[in-house]
């Protein structure tokens, strides 16, 4: 029997993902690996979540876009589509990469928590592994990844888990392998 | 004669109405004392800590009960290094780590810091106060559930769940009684 993380995979083959991976990778230019690596941390990229929400039932297909952030996009219903979640969470994850690169050396940076609550911070300089790191870890707690990062803390400090990054870029590695293997 | 035999007839229900009270009374006095005994921790870490207790040198902080998650079956999983332990509450036995049913984390780190925007008031059970700090759910493309975090004897504990409430503000204040009945109960 193969590991999750084999298994994820060849069942990405056999329901042809791994083209949609490959596009929406290209588009954003990130490598389709990590998205897929995202796709596995968000989902298990098991297709039960293209049929049913996940986390509380805020987490919606195989990207797990929130609904309280994305609602327009999850009440249109592309959320049942593999293709467009995939897509989605390329685009999302773009804009976390823009907004970042576009805050390196601002002062008096604002970040939300969804209680309402404000805090500032000053962006420190980010570039290359860093920049990606951050980027990862901001697709999941947004900003936030971004201000512990200029804060000198481990970037994950706010993710689901404090792990996000870590691991998605860990299985990155793997994805890699499996796609070079195909 | 009937207005005489009242008092023998109303006599022994009020005696039973007295010994009833009074029993309920005594119930509510042992209860109130028992719990002021310190408590197993909730059922849910009963393997998790059986593990933690063999594999790890940390003092290990739990609460006595879970408060309502966002689903009821749950299934819990620990890691341990040499200077941390994790215990990782799922919806699903097949979870994987996925954050689609993710459902909370207890983490203890020897020499973390705290990181979290919002500073709390935690006490000892002595009084003495404790390191504490919030945050509150924040999203990207996906989010990340409440956390709370709390140094003690140079560990970092941080706990972070996905709560079945109905606001911030609720999720804020369970987060901070269990972290509050985590260090009140002390090493388990």
């Amino acid at each position: 029997m193969p590991d999750p993380i084999t298994a994820a995979f060849q069942q990405c083959q056999q329901l042809g993902w791994i083209p949609f991976f490959q596009s929406a990778a290209s588009d954003h230019s990130f490598a389709p690996e990590l998205l897929m690596a995202m796709g596995y941390r968000e989902s298990n990229l098991n297709p039960k979540y293209l049929t049913v929400p996940g986390d509380n039932g805020h987490g919606y297909g195989l990207l797990q876009v929130d609904i309280r952030s994305y609602p327009d996009w999850v009440n249109a219903g592309f959320w049942k589509d593999a293709q467009l979640c995939i897509s989605k969470g390329a685009e999302i994850l773009a804009s976390k990469r823009d907004g970042i690169t576009a805050a390196i050396g601002q002062t008096g940076i604002t970040v939300k928590t969804l209680a309402g609550q404000s805090f500032t911070f000053d962006g420190a300089p980010i570039s290359g592994a860093n920049l990606l790191r951050v980027t990862v870890a901001a697709y999941n707690c947004g900003m936030w990844a971004y201000y512990h990062y200029s804060k000198g803390h481990d970037v994950d400090q706010g993710t689901t888990g404090q792990d996000y990054s870590k691991d998605v870029l860990n299985n990155t590695a793997r994805f890699q392998q499996l796609l070079n293997s195909a | 004669m009937s207005a005489t035999k009242l008092p023998t007839t109303r006599l022994p229900r009020r005696f039973r109405l007295y010994a009833f009270l009074f029993s309920v009374l005594v119930l509510l006095l042992a209860q109130s004392l028992f719990a002021q005994e310190p408590k197993a921790p909730a059922d849910i870490f009963s393997s998790a800590l059986a593990q933690l207790k063999q594999q790890t040198h940390l003092p290990i902080l739990l609460p006595d009960h879970l408060p309502p998650l966002a689903q009821s079956s749950v299934y819990a999983r620990a890691s341990v290094d040499n200077d941390s332990y994790s215990v990782r509450i799922e919806s699903d036995p097949d979870c994987n780590g996925a954050n689609a049913c993710f459902l909370g984390i207890f983490r203890a780190k020897r020499n973390g810091h705290l990181s979290y925007p919002v500073t709390l008031n935690l006490t000892t059970k002595t009084g003495k106060p404790v390191a504490a700090r919030y945050k509150a759910t924040t999203c990207g493309g996906s989010c990340s559930s409440p956390s709370i975090e709390w140094k003690s004897n140079g560990v970092l504990y941080t706990v972070q769940l996905t709560l079945h409430t109905k606001s911030e503000q609720q999720a804020r204040t369970v987060m901070t009684d269990l972290a509050q009945e985590s260090i009140s109960a002390g090493p388990r």
